[in-house]
């Protein structure tokens, strides 16, 4: 084959490659209008409220290394108040966990035991759950409720938005909104009539194996009683412990060997 | 060599890219929002996959739950049984017999019933117990199952020592809190574990106190 062509097409397809790659992505968003409309409504009730709380059943799904899909599920209540407080429990028999955040930082009791830990946070809910996330890894179910634009927020990377119509949920008539997105796929349903609450979430970790799924079922709201500040403020329980918080160490490639120093640490 | 390296430097930038386009991402999870699995940053396909799970799993909270099905969960040293299970095999570390089945170990008490001792170092069983988790130490992998861990053999698998400073997602049965110089740890036989809270959930570090 002609050398000089060779080396042209592939200076062309390579520089392509480069382009596509280096170019800033913007995603086409085809969002139907009324899944729009309906989402619009949703974030805008929701926004009015200066706190919110909530009680919902939420349901993990766990693949094992056989690929058996488990679920297990657990009670989360929830209150919030924008910008900057977070308070959230959630609750098994088996585990219950509680985290406060108040603006300067996130404290985690594990009941149970008896164990609590803390880190420092910016005095933003969005940014404090991110960093939460990114440094931390710690995922609160739900999250995207208490961000500032939960609408901008939850479409932020939204490919396709189409509208299903009205299904039951927990005895209630909701519109069934589903959301297409490269990483995941997510599901909502919005209460039909003057009081467009979400009532059901469901997330499709499209990226791991067997697609395990996250299902939110909000079972109360309440969006008018004020929360006292004391709701967002840690106590630590009675011969409850400090312990330390550690950053998160469970992407590239780190072997369970942690790097801890193997003397008495100091109690913070 | 030099002549011909020259010759063909433009397919240096194809290659790099072609290269780059292969450090095939794999995306942290993100649960529970949206806003969350949007964030997670895509990293190369880590090397160890077994400590990805365990982290995923550490995550997920289920650990309490999950080794409900396992049968060393029912067991620890003290509690006693009338009957041993079927299936069980002998063992022995040195002179001292145990009899094993999956992950629980026992010995006959003076009254004729079988009492459940901590896993002995030392011993060989032919099978790893249920449930066993994978645990990476450099070129080693322990599995970890029954407050034990274990270490492949030609005939089985044995009972080693705790490696130090190794997280587990979940202590030994029995495994019992304890205050040394004003640090909490849980101990479970001679193995002493630090928690620590990690992705939101207490986890296990092997440790000296």
């Amino acid at each position: 084959m002609n050398t000089k062509r060779l080396k042209r097409s592939l200076i062309i397809a390579g520089s392509t490659v480069l382009a596509t790659w280096a170019a800033p992505g913007q995603p086409q968003t085809n969002i139907a209008p009324e899944a729009d409309r309906v989402l619009s409504a949703a974030c805008q009730y929701l926004a009015q409220a200066p706190y919110f709380g909530l009680n919902a059943e939420v349901w993990r799904e766990h693949v094992t290394a056989s690929g058996q899909k488990l679920q297990f599920s657990r009670r989360v209540s929830m209150e919030v108040k924008r910008p900057n407080r977070l308070h959230m429990e959630i609750a098994s028999p088996h585990s219950q966990r509680g985290f406060w955040y108040d603006g300067k930082s996130l404290t985690i009791l594990d009941r149970e035991p008896g164990l609590f830990s803390m880190a420092a946070m910016p005095n933003a809910l969005d940014a404090a759950l991110d960093k939460a996330h990114d440094q931390f890894g710690i995922d609160l179910p739900l999250a995207d409720l208490a961000v500032s634009d939960p609408c901008k927020n939850a479409t932020a990377k939204v490919l396709k938005g189409a509208y299903y119509g009205l299904s039951p949920v927990l005895g209630i008539n909701c519109h069934h909104l589903a959301f297409i997105q490269e990483n995941v796929d997510w599901q909502i349903w919005i209460e039909d009539g003057p009081h467009p609450l979400i009532r059901k979430l469901v997330i499709t970790h499209k990226n791991e194996q067997a697609m395990p799924e996250f299902t939110a079922l909000i079972t109360d709201w309440d969006l008018t009683d004020r929360i006292a500040e004391s709701d967002f403020a840690f106590e630590a329980p009675r011969g409850a412990s400090k312990i330390e918080m550690l950053p998160d160490q469970a992407t590239g490639g780190e072997s369970s060997q942690m790097h801890l120093p193997l003397t008495n640490p100091k109690n913070k | 060599m030099k002549a011909a390296l020259q010759e063909h430097t433009w397919l240096i930038l194809p290659a790099m890219l072609a290269a780059l386009c292969a450090l095939v991402p794999a995306a942290r999870a993100g649960w529970g929002s949206v806003r969350a699995s949007n964030r997670s940053e895509y990293r190369p396909e880590p090397v160890h996959r077994e400590a990805e799970r365990v982290a995923d799993r550490r995550r997920l909270d289920i650990e309490a739950e999950r080794r409900h099905a396992f049968y060393w969960a029912g067991f620890q040293p003290g509690l006693a049984v009338g009957v041993l299970p079927p299936g069980y095999v002998q063992a022995s570390v040195g002179a001292t017999g145990y009899y094993y089945y999956n992950g629980v170990y026992f010995q006959p008490t003076t009254t004729g019933s079988y009492a459940v001792v901590a896993p002995p170092v030392g011993v060989i069983v032919p099978q790893l117990p249920d449930g066993a988790d994978p645990v990476v130490v450099g070129p080693t992998t322990y599995y970890y199952a029954g407050g034990a861990f274990y270490v492949q053999q030609p005939t089985g698998f044995a009972v080693t020592p705790a490696p130090l400073g190794v997280t587990v997602t979940g202590l030994p049965p029995g495994a019992a809190p304890v205050t040394i110089n004003g640090v909490v740890y849980f101990v479970a036989g001679s193995t002493y574990f630090l928690p620590v809270m990690q992705g939101g959930v207490t986890v296990y570090v092997t440790a000296h106190p």
